[in-house]
């Protein structure tokens, strides 16, 4: 058939019938068949699907995530309040245990009493400092701006550097590095 | 497709569309019948869930730490009708543990729910941990070994629940009760320190919250700040001493009521208040009926007429504006006249040629009555005024009165006022406004503002006071002088108010008692007793007043030997060394320094 085909002339009928079915023949060949169309939708639809499917499942992800980390916030919450009560509650039963006329009863029973007038003896301790009031936090201060500081890097020359390692060893928490 | 194909799928189709159209018309009828409101109702109620915050109130301790007022775990109990089996067993329980009424309790547990109620009754508050234990218990003695109950059902707890939450301690029990004041039911504070710093240390009650179900919805709880806490300047061991040492001055003198307060006259700290009657305000609504018009919460802020020791200061105005000396001579003739009236002494004797100090020392109505008309009215009450009678002292504690100082513009102020108010009649005042008026004779001239709190702490950060000044009523020499002239008309008198090894300053005060109708009544007296040590270097100021004591109705008597039993203990808790030993010291230290000068 391709041998006939060569003897063919292009401006007869049969050579425009042949350019024609060339033609269809050519579309034909590089068009979708129905079936690679259907698949084609189906595919699409499949990947919409699966999309979607990917979505749901990482909201559902993330949600679940969340719904999680929020029960574990409400728990921890309520155990804070809770330690919180706990704490306040046993401040209190230690001091009932400590309270003055639990203490004057327990030394009583031990044998003591409380030292009079006459009972004291005055000495001179230089530099006794008397116990000062409770601090249950730290005192207020006014905040002081760090002062800008030149690490010795950038002002020290080699050699001073060498001197330092070599006389003043680095200090470690528990004393000098060995 | 063949026919039969065909046929097959149109009956499913059709099957699919009657599906689809039923569902759609039951999701339609689910949203417009008569029960939609009713579900949107349910559906609201399940959507939040109802908690309560309680923030924890600011604790109170004295100066050292130990805790004076803090807060303890106590329980809501209530009933979820919802989950009731046996309404017998909870009535059984509640009331053989809480001491409820039987019958109300089997009401309550035995009542229907009504449609969207939440079923839950709050059936007892403040309930102790230990009651809780014992009602759990008795659950799982329950759970172990099922009983019938008399209505022939199974005993069970179920639908008793309980909700923890936190309420006002007073460890110490009744221990500076009168300072630290009480938290009522409703979480507000009332007297003392507690009323006075009720905003600071708490809010007034518990916040309801409104948790989401949802899991989803996270929403942060409010944050309920926590009260601050306060440091006080009062020594749990002075208190706790002060208040031993007036109970039984109380008992042994029978007086109705009283006050002992202490102060460091350098700096205006209040070391210890005693005030007696005194509650444990762990229960003050069954104690709170000790009080009434004349035993106040807290009598050391309550004013009253204080009689002879009002004397300190009207010599104090004499001295200072130099209308007299310690040396002016006076001869006591028994009587003074003044403003259309005739002053007496207290034992209605002449007590012939006194100097200022003799006057002091027998206290003598008639010669302080003359020094008060040497100074004429302007310049004695610009003294007192100065001396901030008649003004509340800012201490800080709910309930301070001001007293009442006359003016000369008062309709009320007549002539006569001059002579009495200078021998402390016709005047009122608080003890505490007595020792802010001393110290500036303590402390060279310069007058303290007495102070109860030393600190307030948020938990990041403390706050310290410190001591304030309310300017020098008179000046430093006469401060001097005054107080050498009470410790040589204690010293004289060989009052009881001495203290061995310490020089001591002070005066005694008896004030008849004014009854409407009556006048003043003169077996019905108010005790006083102001002094401070060691003279050449105060560290202490004492106050002490005893109301109508029946024993003796002299200030003498019955205040002054108080004053020396608290300065004995004081002397020792506040490590003073005797004179002797501080001289010593003083000349140990000057050596030193003297060799260096040479």
């Amino acid at each position: 058939m391709i041998k006939t085909e060569r003897f063919f002339d292009k401006g007869s009928v049969d050579g425009k019938n042949y350019m024609k079915k060339k033609r269809q023949r050519f579309i034909q060949a590089y068009s979708q068949t129905p079936w690679r169309k259907q698949l084609q939708v189906i595919g699409l639809f499949l990947v919409f699907i699966v999309f979607s499917a990917l979505i749901a499942g990482i909201y559902l992800d993330v949600s679940s995530r969340m719904a999680e980390v929020g029960r574990t916030i409400q728990q921890m919450q309520d155990r804070i309040l809770v330690l919180e009560r706990e704490n306040a509650d046993l401040e209190s039963q230690v001091a009932k245990q400590m309270s003055y006329e639990e203490i004057s009863k327990r030394a009583e029973e031990l044998g003591f009493h409380p030292y009079g007038i006459r009972d004291s003896i005055y000495i001179v301790v230089p530099g006794y400092v008397d116990r000062q009031p409770i601090q249950l936090a730290p005192t207020r201060q006014s905040k002081q701006l760090p002062k800008p500081m030149i690490e010795p890097e950038f002002t020290q020359t080699l050699v001073d550097w060498l001197r330092e390692k070599i006389y003043y060893p680095p200090r470690t928490v528990t004393g000098i590095s060995q | 497709m063949n026919e039969k194909d065909f046929w097959r799928y149109t009956v499913l189709g059709v099957i699919f569309v009657f599906a689809g159209v039923f569902l759609v018309f039951r999701m339609f009828s689910l949203q417009v019948n008569d029960y939609v409101d009713v579900f949107h109702e349910q559906e609201e109620n399940y959507l939040v869930s109802q908690k309560i915050i309680y923030p924890e109130r600011g604790k109170i301790v004295d100066r050292w730490g130990h805790l004076l007022a803090g807060n303890q775990k106590v329980y809501e109990v209530k009933i979820n009708l919802h989950e009731v089996e046996n309404p017998e067993t909870l009535a059984l329980v509640l009331s053989g543990v809480l001491g409820r009424n039987f019958d109300e309790i089997y009401e309550i547990a035995n009542q229907k729910t009504k449609e969207g109620d939440s079923g839950i009754i709050i059936v007892d508050n403040y309930v102790t941990p230990e009651m809780i234990n014992q009602i759990e218990e008795i659950r799982e003695e329950l759970e172990v070994s099922p009983q019938k109950g008399s209505n022939g059902i199974t005993h069970s707890l179920k639908g008793l629940e309980y909700n923890a939450l936190l309420f006002r301690s007073y460890p110490e029990k009744d221990l500076a009760s009168n300072i630290l004041g009480f938290v009522n039911y409703e979480y507000k504070g009332y007297f003392g320190i507690e009323g006075y710093y009720n905003q600071i240390l708490g809010h007034e009650g518990p916040e309801w919250f409104e948790e989401p179900t949802d899991p989803r919805q996270v929403v942060n709880m409010p944050e309920l700040p926590k009260g601050a806490s306060l440091v006080l300047t009062i020594d749990r061991e002075i208190q706790a001493s002060t208040e031993s040492i007036l109970d039984a001055a109380i008992k042994s003198s029978g007086a109705n009521a009283g006050t002992i307060v202490v102060m460091d006259p350098r700096t205006g700290e209040i070391l210890a208040m005693a005030s007696s009657p005194r509650i444990d305000v762990n229960n003050f609504s069954e104690e709170l009926g000790s009080f009434d018009k004349e035993k106040k919460f807290n009598m050391a802020i309550h004013s009253y007429e204080p009689g002879s020791v009002f004397k300190i200061f009207t010599m104090a105005a004499g001295l200072d504006s130099g209308a007299v000396e310690p040396d002016t001579s006076f001869i006591d003739n028994g009587f003074f006249e003044y403003g259309g009236v005739t002053i007496y002494n207290w034992d209605r004797g002449a007590w012939g040629p006194q100097d200022m100090t003799g006057c002091l020392q027998h206290s003598l109505n008639v010669c302080l009555a003359w020094v008060a008309s040497e100074l004429g009215e302007g310049r004695f009450y610009d003294y007192m005024q100065r001396f901030g009678f008649g003004h509340i002292t800012g201490i800080g504690l709910a309930g301070e009165e001001a007293g009442r100082l006359k003016r000369m513009t008062d309709d009320d102020w007549y002539s006569a006022d001059l002579a009495t108010n200078a021998f402390g009649q016709g005047v009122l005042v608080t003890p505490i406004q007595m020792l802010m008026a001393a110290s500036a004779i303590a402390n060279d001239g310069q007058m303290v503002v007495p102070w109860i709190i030393y600190a307030v702490s948020d938990g990041e950060s403390q706050y310290v006071s410190s001591p304030q000044y309310a300017g020098n009523p008179i000046s430093a020499e006469t401060a001097h002088t005054l107080s050498l002239m009470l410790t040589k008309s204690l010293e004289k008198e060989a009052s009881s108010a001495l203290v061995p090894g310490y020089k001591v300053a002070g005066k005694t005060g008896t004030a008849e008692i004014s009854i409407p109708g009556k006048g003043y009544v003169s077996n019905l007296t108010n005790a006083s007793f102001l002094g401070w040590g060691p003279t050449d270097d105060p560290q202490f100021m004492v106050y002490v007043w005893l109301q109508k004591p029946t024993s003796s109705p002299w200030g003498s008597v019955v205040a002054a030997p108080v004053f020396s039993q608290v300065a004995r203990r004081l002397v020792v808790m506040l490590n003073i060394p005797p004179d002797d030993v501080h001289l010593q010291i003083g000349q140990m230290e000057e050596k030193p320094s003297s060799a260096t000068g040479n």
